[in-house]
């Protein structure tokens, strides 16, 4: 589904990844761990077409992705989740979920699409003509991820899902994320919460300042005593 | 002041609003959405009215189509500069004033091109319909109906655009936050191309209303630029809801400020509003709100 090589990305002259490699099957979860500034976000927007890699290549379903630009990877099949969320906030809930439907394929089916946003999210549904920017975090963070389903992607990419959100909301979202999964949606999931993240994911990666640190199975990952000490907090 | 010309004030000052309010709107949905403030604006005004000057005289065609074609050749005008000129200097990283500077240029520009291709004699077109309604010894051009009817007309199909149609949902997305719009597939520099023609058209339909009560010259823009900068300022710059409340309050005030004071005084009261909004209300009657 989605095949990083050897990228190197650069912010002006400062180096922020070093020959980052990633995969992610069709089909599969899989996670992208990492402290506070080791490059996770920066390795999302490489992918979303945001940051050009100065050496290395992007594919996505077999395409080279790391020259088109962002609006055009989404219409590929590849949707994400910002960090921060980033919704419209002087927009409804229904207005969210409509314009998220804005590539042409998706536009055509956005009143299905809606519906079934409504039946991952009871909630929006409840909150259909209240603006976004009105919305409590957990509401919001759901809504961020139906305004992503309204393209109809086939690759999610989520930017720390769980932040500032309650265990229990956190539980909820990540529930619905394995949901979207099994519907065959594969999944790159940026946390920084890793024990919840590794639960959830086939395979995970670790990103230590720009480089990939660790990469194995998920069940791996959490018994692995260095992952342990220093992400796990075991 | 006697009832009758307290209405005609009133109605006179809702005429001119609306203009106001047409032309000040499509200066607030550019820096709504781009983020710029369009120094050129008023030379847009300026082409519509000299493209429905020469349809009227050169194509002689009837007044509702030369309107169309004013307001169709003003927004093709407005895309290609924003190709040509505007979309190569954005996103350039230290660059942020440079578009800006780039429309004072278009607006020097346009202006010395009018005044070189077409003169600078006034230019003077009729009105569209001739005829007083009188009501009750209440009188009303018929021009000055139709301004209010096609205000109103144009007014609601910009709100029907921005909150019904696709391409209008996009506009809004993309001023609230570009990269999230991107990342649902919008080509925001296709937003920002329509944008641009958007707000040439709507500078343009007012230009073709006016054109017959004032006069078609190079320098028309500049005086209205300047009170579209009020209008667009009062409003709360960026909403397009608060520029056209704002340009309907300007006109009325500006109407009975005629009256009370006289005409020359007119610019100065608008000016002294503008100043006493700011002091009390910076951020205009819409201030921040995002629509």
């Amino acid at each position: 589904m989605l095949e990083l090589n050897d990228l190197d990305i650069f912010y002006g002259d400062a180096q922020a990844l070093w020959k980052v490699s990633l995969l992610v099957e069709e089909g599969e979860i899989v996670t992208l761990l990492g402290s506070n500034g080791s490059g996770k976000t920066t390795t999302l927007r490489a992918i979303s077409g945001f940051l050009r890699p100065r050496n290395g290549s992007i594919y996505f379903k077999k395409e080279r992705i790391d020259c088109i630009p962002p609006y055009e990877i989404v219409r590929r099949g590849a949707a994400q989740i910002p960090e921060g969320r980033r919704l419209f906030p002087t927009m409804t809930v229904f207005e969210t979920l409509t314009i998220g439907a804005y590539i042409p394929r998706a536009w055509k089916m956005k009143a299905e699409a809606i519906q079934r946003v409504f039946s991952l999210f009871p909630i929006l549904e409840e909150r259909t003509n209240q603006l976004a920017g009105t919305l409590s975090g957990g509401e919001q963070q759901m809504l961020a991820i139906g305004r992503a389903l309204m393209s109809h992607p086939k690759f999610l990419m989520l930017d720390e899902p769980s932040l500032g959100l309650a265990p229990i909301i956190v539980e909820n979202i990540f529930n619905i994320i394995r949901d979207i999964n099994q519907h065959g949606v594969s999944i790159l999931l940026i946390e920084q919460n890793a024990n919840m993240a590794l639960q959830l994911a086939h395979r995970g990666y670790v990103l230590q300042t720009g480089r990939i640190g660790f990469t194995g199975p998920a069940s791996e990952l959490l018994e692995n005593d260095q992952m342990k000490k220093a992400y796990l907090g075991l | 002041m006697n009832l009758k010309l307290f209405l005609d004030q009133i109605l006179n000052g809702i005429v001119l609003g609306s203009m106001y309010a047409l032309f000040a709107s499509g200066l607030t949905l550019i820096w709504g959405t781009m983020k710029m403030l369009n120094f050129a604006h008023g030379e847009f005004y300026m082409l519509g009215g000299y493209a429905l000057y020469f349809a009227l005289t050169l194509l002689d065609v009837p007044p509702l189509v030369a309107v169309l074609f004013a307001i169709g050749v003003t927004f093709l005008v407005g895309l290609i500069i924003e190709r040509l000129v505007i979309h190569p200097l954005l996103d350039k990283p230290g660059w942020e004033v440079s578009p800006l500077v780039a429309t004072v240029g278009i607006s020097i520009f346009l202006q010395n091109f009018a005044l070189k291709a077409w003169g600078e004699r006034y230019k003077n077109v009729p009105y569209f319909i001739d005829g007083i309604l009188d009501i009750f010894g209440f009188r009303i051009a018929y021009q000055r109906l139709l301004i209010l009817a096609v205000a109103a007309m144009a007014i609601g199909a910009l709100w029907w655009f921005l909150k019904k149609t696709r391409f209008g949902m996009a506009l809004r997305a993309t001023a609230q936050d570009r990269e999230a719009g991107m990342l649902i597939g919008i080509n925001t520099h296709g937003i920002y191309m329509m944008t641009f023609g958007i707000s040439s058209a709507l500078a343009a339909l007012a230009a073709t209303m006016l054109a017959p009560i004032f006069l078609i010259n190079p320098w028309m823009g500049l005086s209205s630029l300047l009170k579209a900068f009020i209008v667009a300022v009062l409003g709360g710059l960026g909403s397009v809801e608060g520029a056209i409340l704002a340009g309907i309050v300007l006109g009325l005030a500006e109407s009975f400020a005629v009256i009370i004071f006289s005409s020359e005084w007119k610019d100065v009261f608008s000016f002294v509003i503008l100043i006493l909004v700011l002091a009390i209300r910076p951020a205009g009657f819409f201030g921040k709100k995002e629509w």
